[in-house]
């Protein structure tokens, strides 16, 4: 791998109280484990990822589509480059502002971006978005100088915007076998400023890059399926905060904000009046960058691939009582095991299907810890969408990929559920109550999936 | 992050802004790893060699000297296993060397542009194990890790859209614990 890396988080919700082990037993009798419901057919999605350089699609593609899927992959890889570069053809329009010149370097294969390892200059795959409140809400507006996205590229002749530096503080704690945790809290800071301040009421949203893995089938679930007393707000199927309602509307936002290209969805750069430069090159420049052909092969690739699951040699088989377990600490009021689809074309006869992703897609306050900043430094209430669990396995077994939540913080899945609180915090207590033998069950669990 | 804590640092950062440019200098080559003995070569001299377009007139490079590789138009370019990176080739540039690795071990590959880089053993490709780079910084760019087999292997480059690439290959340490990742 040259490259980020693999996805999902943990995180839990409180159904259950106290004695989560006690209930173990009933759950398992009651409901022969958390994927039962809603009906017992084999979830799709899921394929085992033989060379992770060569993701498979989640069905069956014909001759054409398996071409579409193969140039939308080469697009997904290609490092774009800056308009005038010779001989560039199809990659020319980088810029003039970015994070990325290609949308592999932050999700690598398909996969969740590669978080920090320590303090310093933010990786490529976490970006800092931007986003004005308006009264105690955030609006559609990004800061008036910097936009959307904190670009910290920018093409010759034109200034990047500045740096993101994190820096960690320590938060301790222990178990209630008295085995101890070290948690790191980021704290940010944007420096080498080069349009002026931000607002001071800017909101500062570091984010890791998502998996892309199975979202054509998290697009294709509609309509209400919740099983669970937190029901959560709906909100878009995509990004940490459900900001996105499509591939279409991710997809064309990330080429915009991040990477400085322009598509027929999305016709503008995010230079903002403060960066003259950037909005003369940008209104000189072809429109729109990404070639339709290119863009339409690219949203197949994406609505396509695959949700990587095991492979058959070395599969991980959870222990007896794991996912009853899992059930009985609470996980599953958000993270839903099933869910149901309507595919646009029949898979196997059905267009009706049932995908596996852990997730109800809805969005969870999960504690002050979590939320946000303004530039002046007040906490923004904060609503996270369900992360979906499918995959994880893959990320656990990627030493490369060892970071979890919106930003990174997290350096293993037991430190994910530490961070959990809110809707989540007797989920994450009850957590806590479990012994080591315990707490390796549940990773087993997560590692199968 | 404590707000006063926000607040200190962004009030810092708007009154000093050109030692925040200053700073914003010093953040540009960093590399997750200690990556000292490569920016030290990449600061002395490059002996000047035009990469393979195909396997059988490939130069050999040797480890511990800077190169700067004259690349080919990819198109005109016949590796020896596929790329491992699918790419559009609009503008690339490619070619391919030979490396010979007289004792196993881990080995870095450094470029000083964002090529993808294989290292081939027959007709397989060799799984890189880690990598880090600085995409504000050329000396190097881009560092991948390697296992690699001892015996006669072959680099191959491919993506990127310059006619050159300076490019070195060392013995890597035993951890690259380092600060940050790098991009």
């Amino acid at each position: 791998m040259q490259g980020p890396t693999p996805d999902t988080e943990a995180r839990a919700a409180a159904v259950f109280p106290r004695a989560a082990t006690a209930l173990v037993a009933l759950v398992a009798a009651l409901t022969s484990a958390v994927g039962a419901a809603p009906n017992a057919a084999a979830p799709i999605g899921g394929a085992p990822f033989v060379s992770p350089g060569d993701p498979p699609a989640w069905r069956p593609l014909s001759p054409a589509e398996q071409q579409l899927f193969d140039l939308g992959h080469a697009v997904f890889n290609t490092p774009f480059v800056p308009k005038g570069t010779p001989g560039a053809g199809r990659r020319s329009g980088l810029g003039p502002l970015f994070n990325a010149a290609a949308c592999d370097e932050c999700h690598n294969e398909g996969a969740h971006g590669r978080g920090p390892q320590g303090e310093g200059p933010a990786p490529a795959a976490l970006v800092m978005e931007l986003q004005t409140m308006v009264g105690t809400e955030r609006s559609e507006a990004g800061d008036p100088s910097y936009g959307h996205v904190f670009n910290t590229h920018a093409v010759a002749g034109v200034a990047a915007e500045g740096d993101v530096l994190i820096h960690y503080s320590s938060r301790d704690g222990h178990y209630a076998d008295g085995t101890r945790w070290n948690l790191r809290e980021p704290r940010y800071e944007l420096s080498g400023l080069h349009y002026g301040p931000l607002e001071p009421m800017t909101v500062l949203e570091p984010r890791i890059a998502p998996t892309l893995f199975g979202l054509g089938l998290l697009e294709a679930v509609s309509g209400p399926q919740m099983h669970s007393p937190l029901a959560g707000a709906e909100a878009g199927h995509f990004n940490w905060q459900g900001t996105a309602h499509s591939i279409v509307e991710q997809t064309t936002r990330a080429f915009s904000r991040e990477m400085g290209l322009t598509t027929s969805v999305l016709p503008r750069d995010d230079c903002t009046l403060t960066q003259v430069v950037c909005g003369q090159l940008s209104a000189a420049a072809r429109v729109p960058e990404v070639q339709e052909e290119l863009l339409q092969a690219l949203l197949d690739f994406v609505h396509w691939v695959a949700v990587p699951t095991p492979l058959p040699t070395g599969a991980m088989v959870p222990p007896r009582g794991s996912a009853e377990l899992f059930a009985a600490l609470g996980c599953v009021a958000c993270h839903q095991s099933r869910l149901q689809v309507t595919l646009d074309a029949p898979l196997e006869g059905r267009r009706e299907q049932v995908i596996a992703p852990y997730t109800d897609l809805r969005l969870h306050d999960l504690g002050r810890a979590l939320d946000d900043m303004t530039v002046a430094g007040q906490p923004v209430p904060s609503r996270w969408r369900t992360a979906p669990l499918w995959g994880l396995g893959y990320r656990m077994r990627h030493p490369l990929a060892q970071t979890f939540l919106h930003d990174g913080r997290a350096r293993s899945v037991e430190e994910a559920i530490l961070w959990h609180e809110g809707e989540a915090l007797r989920a994450r207590e009850a957590y806590i109550k479990l012994n080591a033998a315990e707490r390796e069950k549940l990773m087993q669990f997560l590692s199968s999936l | 992050m404590g707000s006063r804590g926000m607040l200190a640092v962004v009030a810092l950062v708007q009154l000093l802004g050109s030692a925040a440019l200053q700073a914003a200098d010093a953040v540009s080559c960093q590399f997750a790893w200690d990556v000292s003995h490569e920016q030290a070569l990449f600061n002395g001299a490059a002996q000047t060699v035009a990469a393979g377009r195909a396997v059988s007139a490939a130069p050999q490079l040797e480890p511990n000297q800077l190169y700067e590789l004259a690349l080919a138009p990819q198109e005109q370019v016949t590796f020896a296993v596929a790329p491992g990176k699918k790419m559009l080739s609009d503008g690339a540039y490619g070619g391919v060397t030979h490396v010979h690795i007289t004792q196993a071990g881990s080995y870095r590959v450094s470029l000083s542009a964002p090529f993808w880089i294989d290292l081939a053993s027959g007709d397989k490709l060799i799984t890189s194990g880690d990598f880090t780079g600085s995409s504000h910084c050329d000396t190097p760019r881009k560092i991948v890790q390697f296992a690699l087999p001892a015996g006669d292997l072959v680099l191959q480059l491919s993506g990127a859209t310059s006619a050159q690439v300076r490019v070195t290959i060392t013995s890597a340490p035993t951890s690259n614990a380092g600060t940050n990742a790098g991009h």
